[in-house]
């Protein structure tokens, strides 16, 4: 009977709550401690690569300044291409003769319609009783269509309906 | 259904094939040979014989001759209009003279519809008066708009070169003061020249706007768009010089 009183006493038994605190901690914190170190060693890794790197860049622009082979165009080489860059600018000249071209041909056909209508005018039929006495003493009609070389326009058709 | 298919594949084969000059006649026939010549075989036989029937026969001749030239003139300007809507109005101020024009075009095309509607009416005096008419009315209004459409389509491409150009002046402008060039007087000079065009064809494209605007006619848009391109090109010229110019100072920096 005093066995079975002792064991329930037993199952009450607990732990120390400070130490029961400080293992959680330590267990939780020893994973940590561990990424602390890597990330130790790498933020060392790299500032020691910038340092050594700065160093090289620093070294190489008191080199340039030392031999006096320094120029800014050369440094700044592939800015120049906006200035120098010939293939560009010619590609855009070329641009605007085409364009100037194509105002030509776009103005020389306007003229050229202009030129037909009035050789078709030239070439309009005689009207009236002279007309008439004319043609028929000729043989021909009023409107010749085939004398005229070159192909009748809306205005030169107009000109031959209204006589 | 393989028929089907084949003759649809040859439909879309000949459309794409046929120059657009040709589709272009065969939406009204334009060419006027055969009706001139049926008119000049009614007006031979009319000199000599005053019957009703021959008077008849150069009546429909002249008809078919004017329904022929009102068609002409409506799948003309709709040639025009069409070539007017595809343009690029992407700059300032364009889409407003676009509608203009189209505007105005829509207003030929419904006079040649009202015209063709009274043609049927027509004696071979009312032909004669109807013909010199409808030419007149196309003097003074179809070719000022028609004009003023042509020259459109090419100032609208002219805003994309001078677009460039002022692109290309600025970028030299920048990069001639990073590289400290922009002291050399040579090369000043070269750019002040190249702005000095540049400004010109700027002036005048602005001219041709306000000429657009107003859609005044007679107007010297083809002389101000002829003196535009002439600057941008000058300009040009001046890039050229001053490129060179920098090129013999990289290299002599270089050595």
């Amino acid at each position: 009977m005093e066995l079975i009183e002792l064991l329930k006493k037993l199952r009450a038994i607990k732990a120390d709550s400070g130490y029961t605190k400080e293992s959680r901690a330590f267990i939780l914190n020893s994973g940590k401690h561990e990424n602390a170190n890597l990330m130790f060693f790498a933020k060392e890794i790299i500032s020691g690569v910038f340092r050594s790197g700065w160093s090289i860049a620093l070294t190489a622009v008191l080199l340039l300044l030392t031999i006096g082979s320094f120029s800014v165009l050369k440094v700044l080489y592939p800015i120049t291409t906006a200035v120098v860059d010939v293939t560009g600018l010619k590609a855009e000249a070329q641009a605007i003769d085409a364009q100037i071209e194509l105002t030509n041909v776009e103005y020389a056909s306007a003229t050229g319609i202009e030129n037909k209508t009035s050789t078709a005018r030239m070439a309009l039929p005689l009207t009236g009783q002279s007309a008439k006495r004319k043609q028929a003493q000729s043989g021909q009609s009023a409107v010749s269509a085939e004398s005229t070389s070159t192909p009748p326009t809306i205005d030169s058709v107009l000109n031959m309906l209204s006589e | 259904m393989r028929k089907i298919n084949i003759v649809i594949g040859a439909a879309i084969f000949t459309a794409l094939i046929i120059p657009p000059s040709y589709k272009a006649s065969a939406a009204a026939n334009c060419d006027f040979t055969n009706g001139l010549k049926e008119l000049s075989k009614a007006q031979a036989v009319s000199m000599s014989d005053d019957s009703s029937e021959s008077i008849k026969n150069e009546l429909t001749a002249r008809k078919n001759l004017i329904n022929q030239a009102i068609d002409c003139s409506t799948s003309e300007t709709l040639s025009l209009q069409s070539d007017i809507k595809l343009v690029d109005t992407g700059y300032p101020g364009l889409e407003d003279i676009q509608n203009s024009i189209i505007s105005k075009l829509d207003d030929a095309l419904n006079y040649y519809q009202a015209q063709k509607n009274s043609v049927n009416d027509l004696g071979i005096e009312g032909s004669k008066t109807f013909s010199i008419n409808l030419k007149s009315w196309r003097d003074s209004n179809y070719v000022p708009v028609a004009e003023l459409g042509r020259n459109f389509i090419i100032f609208a491409k002219n805003q994309y070169i001078l677009q460039t150009t002022q692109n290309r002046f600025n970028q030299i402008s920048i990069t001639l003061k990073t590289l400290q060039l922009a002291d050399n007087q040579k090369i000043n000079d070269y750019l002040n020249q190249a702005d000095k065009n540049l400004g010109m064809a700027n002036d005048e494209n602005e001219q041709i706007k306000d000429a657009f605007k107003t859609m005044a006619w007679p107007n010297d848009i083809s002389g101000l768009i002829d003196s535009s391109l002439g600057h941008m090109k000058d300009t040009y010229q001046s890039f050229f010089d001053i490129s060179k110019e920098a090129q013999d100072i990289i290299s002599s920096s270089k050595q």
